[in-house]
């Protein structure tokens, strides 16, 4: 049994139990994204997420594991990209781990600035902080490891 | 993702569907406008309604278009944009990069030259 411990805005304290633990590791070619496209509609068979909300996973689970596949694992097929999925009933976390010398974000050059506004790259970062709730980025025993979670229904607090 | 081109006078309209968010979808979007401007068409409209997901690989896509046409003198407009992509245009600011249009018919119409001024007619 996985239990979460949160503390809401008034500083009570509560427990949430997950209703739903899944994985998947994935090898690192570009291909497999769609093995991450098929997992994350399992998830949303499981959940029946609101459409929004299947959208903004959809799109920075993918990234992230992109990031991972491309810039962590530097797309050698030997390395792994793991991604942990626990559903409770308010939210969803994911931890992505790859095997790779992890990066700084901070040290991304702004996407927003006028002169990287037509570069092809750079803005997968942007787009996951927009997207998801809560995002970090940390060093992680065998690579980089990025916490994401996202509440699952847009209006709820 | 399946590409479907349609020509319209010298225009050319691409509807893309499904997903465009990374290879080897990416390549072959980025591949088809390469041989479309090769074959010396300059006036491009992609039909965006009905791309299911697209992410920062996609984006880059279709930044990479966008120079491809400019860089020969063209221009690549997009036409129907979902209230999905334009919050990743807004997000990202590429609702600066990109001309956007409510429709296909106002994309093509925004490649006819004025009689009067000479000049393309949304300028």
């Amino acid at each position: 049994m996985h239990i979460r411990l949160l503390c809401s805005t008034t500083g009570d304290l509560h427990l949430s139990e997950a209703i739903l633990k899944k994985s998947i590791s994935i090898t690192s070619t570009q291909a497999n994204i769609r093995l991450v496209e098929a997992f994350i509609l399992e998830i949303h068979d499981a959940l029946h997420l609101d459409d929004s909300v299947l959208d903004r996973i959809m799109i920075s689970i993918t990234e992230v594991v992109n990031n991972g596949i491309v810039h962590g694992n530097k797309l050698d097929a030997t390395k792994h990209v793991h991604i942990d999925c626990t559903g409770y009933d308010d939210r969803i976390d994911f931890l992505v781990r790859d095997e790779g010398q992890g990066f700084l974000p901070e040290k991304i050059p702004d996407p927003l600035d006028e002169n990287n506004l037509l570069k092809e790259g750079g803005r997968g970062v942007l787009i996951i902080r927009a997207m998801m709730d809560e995002v970090e980025f940390r060093k992680g025993t065998e690579g980089m490891e990025v916490f994401l979670s996202i509440r699952r229904s847009p209006a709820s607090t | 993702m399946q590409i479907k081109e349609t020509i319209e006078g010298d225009v050319v309209i691409l509807a893309l569907k499904g997903n465009l968010m990374g290879d080897p979808e990416t390549t072959e979007f980025r591949d088809r406008v390469k041989s479309l401007v090769r074959d010396g068409f300059l006036k491009i409209v992609l039909d965006v309604s009905k791309i299911k997901w697209i992410n920062s690989s996609g984006l880059g896509a279709l930044i990479s278009a966008l120079a491809t046409v400019n860089n020969s003198g063209g221009d690549l407009r997009i036409a129907n944009v979902t209230e999905k992509i334009k919050s990743l245009f807004m997000i990202t600011q590429l609702i600066k990069v990109f001309k956007s249009f409510e429709s296909i018919d106002r994309a093509i119409a925004s490649f006819q030259v004025d009689p009067i001024s000479g000049k393309p007619a949304d300028q």
